[in-house]
């Protein structure tokens, strides 16, 4: 569970996304490094990765919990 | 400390229609003033045995309870709820005057009371186990209710459950439990000593009558108990008992959206909300049978048959 203290809002967030959350919070990170974090956490599919990791970028910006920014 | 049987009627109604009855309701007190007959002679039934403080003392909510006035009085009188000088709800016809007054005692804690993260949901507790019960109306919370309190669970509310932030603990608030229409009968067919008050027909839930908490959960309102199950319960005519496990995470959400006020407490209530949630198993529950429904409660209590 996660409360965003800003919107107020509270989401329900899968183990991924929390891990990508928290890797974000400590310092802005590239979709590789991510992708490079999950498949060490996770049991993933390496043809899909990218594209995953990508979607769920997606996501969490659309609820405002990151953004984009230059590294 | 004075109950309201000790009044006595007349003085009851002395004090309704001048200085105020100040009713202590869980960790509440309301001041109610009405000059209703009908509040008069449900306080007097349901409520005696509540304490009651002396007139002048302080008052956590200022009810009236009024009947209406110019041509109202005569031409299709009504009863007009009035909060600190405002009037939240529209009038209702006079005969509905005893569920208004309940409605009304929910309003002012739903409303006000944001020391506590409140859950709609009845909450009720045996054995040192609370089991909290939200459920949105027609699901069959209210008869669960009632018909556990009817075989020994202790009553903390049928409709609010207040959630102390400091610790977690449910706080009671036992006053009557609101049953509707063909549930009157079955807790009646299931409870023949109940002591229930008089059925009010063609209000907008149907016909409604309340069920006096029990003497005991009424006595034991400095009691806070711990919450060790939710359960979302589901009447279903014909279905077998069946109790699914909920996960934490939906257990959060769905608790969350029958929170009163968890927006309003913010990261607060995210901190207690996920503190009861910690605390508790949660589960989906159907059934159509109250003797088997209340063998299931007694095991998640810990209760011996």
């Amino acid at each position: 569970m996660l409360f965003n203290e800003v919107s107020g809002a509270t989401h329900l967030l899968t183990l991924e996304a929390l891990v990508v959350l928290q890797q974000l919070g400590a310092a802005p990170t590239s979709e590789a490094t991510i992708a490079g974090a999950l498949r060490e956490r996770f049991e993933v599919d390496d043809a899909t990765l990218s594209d995953d990791v990508a979607d769920l970028l997606e996501q969490l910006s659309s609820l405002d919990l990151i953004e984009p920014c230059p590294l | 400390m004075s109950l309201v049987a000790d009044l006595g009627r007349t003085e009851l109604v002395r004090r309704l229609g001048g200085p105020g009855l100040l009713l202590r309701t869980g960790p509440f007190v309301s001041r109610i003033q009405s000059n209703l007959s009908l509040v008069a002679d449900g306080i007097g039934a349901l409520y005696r045995d509540y304490p009651v403080d002396e007139p002048g003392g302080f008052a956590d909510f200022q009810v009236r309870l009024l009947h209406s006035t110019g041509l109202r009085r005569w031409w299709h009188p009504q009863a007009c709820f009035d909060f600190d000088g405002r009037e939240p709800f529209a009038p209702l016809p006079l005969a509905q005057a005893w569920p208004m007054f309940e409605w009304v005692m929910n309003w002012c804690v739903s409303n006000r009371a944001h020391r506590y993260l409140i859950v709609h949901a009845a909450v009720v507790e045996r054995n040192g186990c609370a089991i909290v019960l939200p459920a949105p109306p027609g699901s069959g919370k209210s008869t669960l209710c009632a018909a556990l309190v009817c075989r020994g669970w202790r009553l903390l509310s049928d409709e609010l459950t207040l959630v102390r932030r400091s610790d977690g603990m449910v706080v009671p608030l036992a006053r009557p439990v609101s049953l509707k229409n063909a549930s009157i009968d079955v807790i009646r067919a299931f409870a023949p000593d109940a002591q229930l008050g008089t059925p009010v027909p063609g209000t907008t839930k149907g016909t409604i009558a309340h069920l006096k908490a029990p003497s005991d959960s009424v006595a034991r309102f400095g009691e806070a108990a711990r919450a060790r199950h939710i359960v979302f319960p589901r009447y279903e005519a014909g279905a077998a008992t069946t109790l699914i496990p909920l996960a934490k995470g939906q257990l959060f959400m769905r608790v969350a959206e029958n929170a009163f006020n968890y927006f309003v407490l913010g990261p607060a209530g995210f901190d207690c909300l996920a503190g009861l949630v910690d605390d508790c198993d949660g589960h989906e529950f159907c059934y159509s049978q109250l003797d088997e429904a209340i063998a299931l409660f007694d095991a998640l209590a810990g209760v011996t048959p």
